[in-house]
């Protein structure tokens, strides 16, 4: 167990633990909303059918943890992956805290990455390891087990457990191979979930890395089903079987698809609590950047994971101080245990605008870009709920989910460092979309390593990015959108190659709101390379807006689209604002001897933030300084421009 | 110094004590070396080399081996210290964990032996809301955007409704939208999930074949036309086994807890102070 992970939390969890599980609380008003249907519990019979390029968005998690996570079920979480599934899938749960959670809508898919370090807690009398075989009780039970009396062994078990009669050589210690792994468990989970063609539950899990505290983890998501896939156990750090390093993960990468002629790929989790470690540009781990290093990452880490309840890690407006929308949803105080405080200087190294600057560099020094990652958003949420909807936002542990005492209460406090992060600062926040020709693991994980993905901090918007050298105004038809961009240009997460003669990069983009959410306010594109004298530079491009507007002709910014929204009664009006956003929009500013990139923002009109919700349910009073608005938005990956 | 005098010296009585005590400690002591010795036994040995292989899909070297080894002898060591120095006791996180594991266990019990297919059928029946499929529907749209038309939106939509009747495309109409004009059986959960709610509902009761709207949805008013709708329905066991199954087996192994702890919990008087779950006054 790496207690690391845990240790500013410990205060916390002590304090929670004597009232979680006794403690039943008042059904949420979050329900009163007419929610969607689940889908069906059995499942469809047809095939999928795939369509010829992407034609549908699906909206998932890729972050989520259970009670199977050593520091969830310390947090109080009792839900398990099986039910996380059951959740996702639109179904009504209960909460660790007992009161009964549902989704408005269902989602897509969803990967249960529970921590790999002290994953296991199966008892080995399940896996009939030799020395269980060789004890005469162990096989005893082990035999009951397999031949379906499993009910006789487990009272047999629990009657000797209380005796203490137990034998000595299986009596499960932490640190002997006396527990086989949840893995298999969350395998099996993840199997009946699956849903072809309706719903995807990959199997995964979160390999984290958290030495000093400074958060590396990384999320491992299969391309394959159970009989790849189970012939592994997760990579965790502890030595000597683990390591904490990315390096090492990466060959058990390599190690597992090898020998099992299976995929994963790797998600980086959002930076801002590395405090400075996530984008090296000279070293790391003592050692120097090199060709080796930059290749492997690529390969390898083919996501990021820019918002998340621990914050938004987009841009800073430390480092971006022209972006008035880079000061979003911050987490800027320190690692994660907050045990060391945040400097300036470490911002540079894990923020994404940053990283995917910096991986220009590095593609100019090493010959290849290390930190050409697609953008995606996830939970993190160590609750089994991936609740992440401002009205109905179930918390990022299981003490945060809906009470009158989450708007108040001190999530992560270090006297020493003096660094403190409320529960209020948590975020709803977010979801991974992919473009995919169809619901499935395959087609899901194929567009994740392509990167035809973006990040939602919440909403369900639908947003397109294509880049091309010839698109034109008159491509803008919503109707012929996807064929057009398809046909004559790359999408999100792709490449244009070198220009030709005289031309600039053309962006055909387009945005729709949520089915179910608020309008939007502007598409922009943030693109990003390195000058002359090979620094990285960026520019934020207003391309398309609602209402109207006009940019002022002083400072070439659009003006702000408005406010509808009345705190007190946690709600917003879609009179400002639009449906759809649609443009072609040409790089006015392209020298096509430099490498570049363009992603696109988009960016709804203001809503109230989970904190108005609470205030207006739970007739509590915020602290000074609590935001109750919120402009969500969505991140697209980038496509790349190389000159070469 | 004669011997006689020698007997005497304190120094002397003092060694000769103290070696007693040491002997004697020796033979009441706790700590054996006995107690002290851990042994990795070739189970143990087996069970490190095959978590490793488990892991890196290769058996370790020699040297990898004797690095889990040596981890395994540190865990031991350090965990048996921690013990004996009372660690272990009242530790929320060990507490958690195994309880976790007890239910665990308790849950495989609920595995044991599969469901009869007369046992599904019943519990199929019974649980007939859980498992019906939804409507699936295929039909054409046009969206208005109230924004894109001001005060024209009731005129263009008249209009468009008419062109329609006259068999118009729905791709001709509007003014273009992301929106599918054209969707092909897709069962009514996924049109609320593209649609919204009230969408939905418009299709669940709109006629078939024929044009009407304007229906609204998140988005502005549409108009539409279902061409076909085949209604939800409770499945067959024989579709719907693999789920019918898997439901089976979850309500199995929620009843293996509650039973297993109804049981347990029989053998405990609890006494809470006071008589009642209060916060005290401080």
């Amino acid at each position: 167990m790496r207690t690391n992970t845990l240790s500013a939390l410990i205060v916390a969890i002590t304090g929670v633990l004597a009232l979680s599980g006794c403690q039943k609380r008042e059904a949420p008003g979050a329900t009163e909303a007419p929610l969607a249907q689940a889908a069906p519990v059995a499942q469809s019979a047809a095939e999928p059918a795939q369509t010829e390029f992407p034609e549908k968005v699906f909206f998932g998690d890729t972050h989520l943890h259970t009670s199977y996570s050593v520091d969830a079920g310390a947090f109080g979480a009792r839900l398990t992956p099986r039910d996380a599934y059951v959740f996702a899938k639109g179904n009504e749960v209960t909460a660790s805290s007992g009161q009964p959670a549902k989704l408005r809508r269902p989602l897509d898919f969803l990967v249960v990455a529970d921590h790999s370090d002290a994953m296991g807690f199966f008892p080995l009398i399940l896996a009939g390891t030799p020395e269980i075989m060789a004890d005469p009780q162990g096989k005893k039970w082990h035999d009951m087990i397999k031949s379906g009396q499993g009910n006789a062994a487990a009272l047999d078990i629990i009657g000797n457990f209380g005796t203490g009669t137990i034998s000595k050589a299986i009596l499960p210690l932490p640190g002997t191979p006396a527990y086989a792994s949840a893995w298999q468990d969350t395998i099996k989970a993840a199997e009946e979930a699956n849903d072809p063609g309706r719903f995807t539950a990959f199997i995964g899990f979160e390999w984290t890395s958290n030495t000093a505290a400074n958060n590396l983890h990384r999320n491992v998501i299969f391309r394959d089903n159970a009989d790849k896939a189970s012939k592994v156990e997760p990579y965790t750090t502890m030595k000597p079987l683990g390591s904490d390093n990315p390096v090492d993960l990466w060959k058990w990468m390599e190690a597992y698809q090898q020998s099992t002629g299976g995929q994963v790929l790797a998600i980086a989790h959002n930076g801002n609590l590395s405090n400075g470690l996530m984008f090296p540009t000279v070293e790391a781990f003592g050692q120097k950047l090199d060709a080796g290093y930059v290749t492997t990452r690529a390969k390898w880490e083919r996501l990021y994971e820019t918002t998340q309840t621990k914050g938004t890690g987009e841009a800073h407006p430390y480092l971006s101080p022209n972006d008035e929308f880079a000061d979003f949803e911050l987490w800027d105080k320190g690692n994660l245990d907050g045990s060391a405080a945040k400097t300036r200087d470490m911002l540079e190294f894990e923020y994404a605008r940053s990283g995917l600057k910096s991986g220009l560099l590095l593609e100019k020094q090493l010959g290849t870009n290390p930190y050409k990652f697609g953008l995606i958003g996830s939970s993190d949420a160590h609750t089994g709920l991936a609740a992440m909807e401002e009205d109905n936002f179930f918390g990022k542990t299981t003490p945060q989910e809906p009470s009158p005492e989450r708007l108040t209460k001190v999530f992560i406090g270090n006297l020493k460092s003096g660094v403190r992060i409320m529960d209020w600062e948590v975020g709803a926040s977010g979801y991974a979309a992919v473009w995919a020709t169809e619901n499935t693991r395959t087609a899901l994980w194929d567009a994740m390593q392509r990167k035809e993905t973006y990040a939602t901090t919440g909403p369900r918007m639908t947003v397109r990015l294509f880049g091309g050298f010839d698109f034109e105004a008159r491509d803008a038809d919503a109707s012929t959108l996807a064929k057009t961009g398809y046909a004559r240009g790359v999408p999100m997460g792709g490449d244009l190659g070198a220009a030709p003669e005289g031309k600039a990069p053309t962006f055909l983009v387009a945005a729709m709101k949520d089915a179910i959410g608020a309008n939007l306010d502007r598409y922009q594109i943030v693109k990003g390379w390195l000058d002359k004298d090979g620094k990285p530079q960026e520019k934020v491009y207003d391309v398309a807006w609602s209402d109207n507007r006009t940019l002022d002709p002083k400072t070439g910014k659009l003006p702000a689209v408005g406010n509808t929204v009345n705190v007190a009664d946690a709600s917003w009006t879609n009179t400002i604002g639009a449906t759809e956003l649609m443009a072609v929009w040409k790089d006015p500013d392209f020298d096509a001897s430099v490498a570049a990139f363009y992603y696109g923002r988009v960016i709804e009109i203001p809503t109230p933030r989970w904190t108005a919700y609470d205030v207006k349910r739970f007739k509590n009073k915020p602290l000074d300084g609590t935001r109750m608005t919120i402009q969500e938005r969505a991140y697209t990956s980038p496509i790349w421009y190389s000159p070469n | 110094m004669r011997i006689s005098s020698l007997l005497k010296e304190p120094l002397l009585h003092f060694l000769l004590i103290g070696m007693l005590l040491f002997l004697l400690y020796g033979k009441v002591a706790p700590t054996s070396a006995e107690g002290n010795r851990i042994t990795v036994s070739r189970g143990a040995m087996a069970g490190l080399a095959t978590q490793f292989q488990a892991t890196w899909s290769r058996p370790p070297t020699p040297v990898e081996l004797q690095g889990l080894v040596d981890s395994y002898v540190r865990d031991e060591i350090l965990f048996r210290e921690g013990v004996a120095l009372g660690l272990v006791k009242d530790d929320p996180v060990i507490k958690r964990r195994v309880r976790q594991k007890l239910e665990v266990l308790i849950e495989e019990e609920g595995k044991s032996g599969g469901a009869s297919d007369a046992e599904l059928s019943a519990y199929l029946s019974s649980n007939a809301a859980k498992f019906q499929m939804p409507p699936v529907l295929s039909f054409e749209q046009v969206l208005f955007d109230p924004a894109r038309y001001g005060d024209q939106l009731e005129s263009a939509v008249s209009a468009s409704l008419a062109a329609l009747n006259k068999g118009a495309t729905p791709e001709s109409q509007g003014k273009g939208s992301m929106l599918p004009a054209r969707v092909e059986n897709l069962p009514l959960d996924l049109v609320v999930r593209d649609f919204g709610e009230e969408f939905g509902k418009a299709l669940e009761s709109a006629p078939v074949g024929q044009w009407t709207g304007p229906v609204p949805s998140g988005f502005g008013v549409h108009l539409l036309r279902i061409s076909e709708r085949k209604p939800g329905y409770v499945p067959s066991l024989d579709e719907a086994r693999k789920a019918v199954t898997r439901e089976w087996e979850n309500d199995q192994r929620v009843a293996a807890l509650a039973n297993n702890y109804a049981r347990l919990r029989k053998d405990y008087d609890v006494l809470i102070e006071g008589g009642n779950a209060e916060v005290p006054a401080k």
